[in-house]
């Protein structure tokens, strides 16, 4: 009994060093599942009864727990699926603006064009300084008709004054454009003649 | 009963002539922009950011010349100022002025060519109708 017993006391030095075999524990795990143990051994039966059944009970739980997940329905995954999908692809259209030429102000003739002799001209490289003088004269243009509009007798500039300051005004503008096709279709335009 | 029938009636009406008002107001809009398509019509149309301008020139095109003046005549309620002048015995737009832009129009009678400018100022609406001032050459 005393070998017994100095045997098992090996045993446990060595179990808790990891150096047991799987049949020294079993031998172990006998020697403590007994009742008549000596006094020195007995605060070690614990230990033996958790290893036995307490880490059995703990690994069953898990299971238990992972086969009380129940699986997703097919519909739910799918709306999932949807939902992330559409996330992504909101987030890239809010984003998108970030990554391109964000700082480019658009070009403010943009939509302008001329069509001349039967050709549209789309280019605003090309037609920008054209476009600028018209829209100068166009607005001269109105200028001219609200003050020949509002002009009354009683006023101090008369008509013929008028008409010859906006006149001047138009061909300073109008010489300013170095196309002379494009000026002469200007002056046509406006019916006048400058010197 | 009668009373709904003569409310509806009323409404009807008001409808009417609302919406015959709103379409009127685009009478010159809609020529200028019709002649961006044509053939032998040279064409400008010029947008900023305040505003758009379409000016066309064009020669020996009666037929346009008359749609020109009809859609002047029908837009003529909304126009604050109207500028003419008589040619050959007809009343012929010069100048328009609306609230939010103006149409203008020189015909040179020596080769039968027209210009037009139409000018439209961005905002709200462009014809409001307001007391019409006529002045005539």
């Amino acid at each position: 009994m005393e070998e017994k017993i100095k045997h098992i006391e090996e045993l446990l030095e060595r179990f808790f060093e990891g150096q047991t075999s799987n049949a020294e524990e079993q031998e172990l795990y006998i020697f403590f599942g007994s009742d008549d143990l000596p006094e020195h051994l007995a605060p070690y039966k614990p230990v033996f009864g958790y290893f036995e059944t307490g880490l059995m009970e703990e690994i069953q739980s898990s299971s238990e727990k992972q086969a009380s997940v129940k699986p997703l329905p097919l519909r739910r995954k799918v709306l999932m699926v949807l939902t992330s999908v559409a996330a992504v692809v909101l987030a890239f259209f809010l984003l998108q603006p970030l990554f391109t030429h964000q700082n480019e102000e658009p070009d403010p003739f943009e939509g302008s064009f001329i069509v001349r002799n039967g050709e549209r001209i789309d280019d605003l490289d090309q037609i920008r300084p054209e476009l600028e003088l018209k829209m100068q004269l166009a607005l001269l243009q109105e200028e001219r008709a609200d003050r020949l509009l509002n002009w009354n007798a009683d006023d101090e500039d008369p008509l013929q004054m008028i008409e010859q300051e906006l006149k001047a005004q138009y061909c300073e503008l109008i010489h300013q454009f170095p196309d002379e096709a494009v000026q002469q279709e200007v002056k046509d335009i406006l019916q006048i003649e400058c010197e | 009963m009668r009373t709904k029938h003569v409310v509806l009636a009323v409404l009807f009406l008001m409808t009417g002539s609302l919406i015959g008002e709103l379409q009127a107001q685009e009478n010159i809009k809609a020529v200028m922009n019709k002649c961006i398509t044509m053939d032998n019509v040279d064409v400008n149309r010029i947008r900023s950011k305040d505003r758009t301008i379409i000016t066309v020139t064009f020669k020996n095109n009666d037929a346009l010349m008359n749609e020109i003046s009809e859609a002047c005549r029908k837009d003529e309620p909304q126009a604050e100022h109207i500028s003419e002048s008589k040619k050959n015995g007809k009343m012929v737009p010069n100048f328009y002025r609306f609230d939010k832009g103006s149409f203008s129009i020189k015909v040179n009678e020596e080769d039968n060519s027209v210009s037009a400018t139409f000018v439209e100022e961005k905002g709200d609406s462009f014809y409001a109708p307001k007391r019409t001032q006529r002045t005539v050459k």
